[in-house]
């Protein structure tokens, strides 16, 4: 389990791993209090892919599933 | 030119970033082979391995990117993936392939069409990676699909182009790009694949498997490029019997015969 901040907080599965982190945190801040890329990547909500256009309206819930994804090398 | 959709193409070779010793190996390889379209695949991030930019290198050599769908199982997985795609790359390009079976990696024909009828409506570049199937080839173009892209043999084998009858039929029936996919594992192979009058091939595993990929990369960029100069010179017909490029009358005259069968009763008497 990983606290990355510390007011008002929830939890929630980033990536698999369960994460600590302050409500009110919207997906832009979220990739970068995790320190993840916030270019080339896409965000899942609970199986819903979020555009990035709406990242900064989209607030974390207690007990979201959110999933970051990344282009890879492939054949 | 080769086009697809709108884009133009002046390499007939497509690539595979995967299965390469590092980055760079891949780099090179890619930059040797001439490639202007090259495959990737999309990732969950793994956070405790941190994240590594392979795109940087890939856009600012000017290549065309082809995300795939692998990994997905059904229609529904592929879709998503798709969005995925879209969403990390911006590219509404994609290669489609469901191939719900590890060992074999066959690609799933029935989840495959629906899966290329949904996209194609949303307006996605789809390319669809399948069995060399001559009826599902037309039905996937019939659904608005930018190209096919048949196998040779199953995927990272190397095995060549085993499917070769099928995809003959494929090539003269289609009236969109026919790329081999899968199982080239030799520039040779390559060659005739271009020769059969297919638009292009993509290789993966021949080129990052080979011991030096760059110059691997190289011979599959000529193969590939003869393959085609003789395809559009035109290939002599096949016979069964025997058909002489020499004259066979003319050099013997009658005289000389009679001449030479004394000379041979002569010796003999």
């Amino acid at each position: 389990m990983t606290h990355i901040n510390c007011h008002s907080q929830i939890a929630l599965q980033l990536n698999g791993v369960e994460q600590i982190v302050r409500a009110n945190l919207n997906l832009a801040e979220l990739l970068i209090l995790s320190d993840l890329p916030t270019q080339a990547v896409a965000i899942v909500v609970n199986d819903s892919v979020v555009p990035r256009s709406r990242w900064v309206h989209v607030l974390c819930q207690a007990n979201d599933n959110i999933t970051v994804f990344s282009a890879v090398a492939g054949g | 030119m080769l086009t697809i959709a709108d884009h133009q193409f002046s390499s007939r070779l497509f690539t595979g970033t995967g299965k390469f010793s590092d980055h760079n190996t891949m780099l090179q390889a890619i930059n040797s082979s001439g490639s202007q379209l090259v495959t990737l695949a999309m990732k969950r991030i793994d956070l405790t391995r941190g994240h590594d930019n392979l795109l940087g290198p890939l856009q600012s050599m000017g290549v065309k990117l082809l995300p795939n769908t692998a990994g997905a199982r059904n229609a529904k997985e592929a879709i998503f993936a798709a969005e995925l795609a879209y969403e990390i790359l911006g590219t509404k390009w994609i290669k489609l392939e469901i191939h719900p079976d590890p060992k074999y990696l066959m690609p799933d024909p029935i989840e495959t069409l629906i899966a290329a009828q949904q996209l194609c409506e949303q307006g996605y570049i789809v390319m669809p990676y399948v069995h060399a199937d001559p009826v599902l080839c037309r039905r996937l173009e019939e659904v608005g699909c930018a190209a096919v892209m048949p196998l040779g043999s199953p995927i990272g084998s190397n095995q060549g182009l085993a499917t070769e009858t099928f995809l003959r039929i494929i090539i003269e029936q289609a009236c969109i790009p026919v790329i081999i996919d899968a199982g080239i594992g030799a520039p040779s192979q390559a060659c005739r694949a271009m020769e059969m009058g297919a638009a292009a091939v993509l290789v993966n595993t021949a080129i990052a498997s080979s011991a030096y990929p760059q110059q691997m990369a190289k011979c599959f960029a000529d193969a590939v490029a003869t393959g085609r100069q003789a395809f559009l010179a035109g290939l002599g017909a096949v016979n069964h019997h025997a058909d002489a490029t020499s004259p066979l009358t003319g050099f013997l005259t009658e005289a000389s015969i009679n001449s030479l069968t004394q000379s041979v009763n002569i010796k003999e008497g």
